[in-house]
């Protein structure tokens, strides 16, 4: 199973950005496992 | 409102029933699924910034972390065509650098990518024989004489994986972390995790995965 992420871009959100993605489910060791999604988004010029 | 931001299993199989071909428009209209803090919806092609005339990919280097030694998962370029005229997307020759064999192209031979539309190159990794450092570079051939031959770079390291296995369903995910370093403003981003079930009983997703916003926007 794939989990696709996608995003765009608006004025303004030049820096460092980091999401975490939780994925909850039955599984009773870890019920909740996170993920992380990382990117600097160079200025605006 | 964080609910709201979480990328759906929907969208996954719709990607599914749509193959690996889909419009820069559909893509950023998705992303206004990922976050409320950020104003998206602004298409790709529609503001300034750093955007070439021709094919262009959403990143060339990606850092994954660690991986588990028995992990099973994919590395995902998007190729997107911003120039004027269909261009064709292959081959991919994929090699180790550092490491032991470690990834291969899904890709058989070339992909049709019209113009504004973007395509998926997908790099399958695992499971590694090896512990340690790893390193992948892919070279994706173009009929675009602006980028003939892209090279693009995977950075992981393997470890162990989780223990003995104990009863029930065991989610597992190909890896834990993506950091695609710097990128261009007016950027279209995508990314890729797989889940799969290593557990003797079946594993049920509770909701739509939560995405929360850490840093930025």
């Amino acid at each position: 199973m794939e989990l696709p992420l996608f995003m765009g871009m608006h004025e303004g959100m030049g820096g460092p950005h980091q999401f975490a993605i939780d994925i909850r489910s039955n599984d009773s060791l870890v019920p909740v496992r996170s993920v992380a999604w990382r990117f600097n988004v160079r200025d605006t010029p | 409102m964080q609910d709201s931001a979480a990328t759906s299993l929907h969208k996954a199989q719709r990607l599914r029933r749509n193959a690996s071909r889909f419009l820069l428009a559909a893509l950023a209209f998705a992303a206004l699924a990922l976050g409320t803090a950020c104003s998206f919806g602004e298409s790709p092609g529609n503001s300034s910034g750093d955007q070439p005339d021709g094919l262009a990919f959403d990143k060339t280097q990606v850092n994954l972390g660690s991986m588990d030694l028995d992990s099973r998962g994919f590395i995902t370029f998007l190729a997107i065509n911003y120039g004027g005229l269909p261009v064709t997307v292959g081959p991919v020759e994929v090699e180790t650098v550092q490491g032991e064999s470690a990834g291969k192209s899904v890709q058989g031979g070339t992909e049709r990518v019209n113009p504004m539309d973007a395509y998926p190159v997908r790099i399958a990794v695992g499971p590694f024989n090896k512990l340690g450092p790893h390193r992948i570079r892919a070279s994706i051939a173009s009929s675009d004489p602006t980028a003939k031959a892209t090279v693009v770079t995977a950075n992981f390291t393997v470890v162990e994986g989780p223990g003995p296995q104990v009863k029930g369903p065991r989610l597992r995910v190909d890896k834990q972390s993506i950091d695609i370093g710097t990128v261009p403003y007016n950027w279209p981003l995508y990314e890729q995790f797989t889940l799969r079930n290593d557990g003797d009983a079946p594993l049920v997703l509770a909701a739509t995965p939560t995405v929360r916003i850490e840093l930025g926007c």
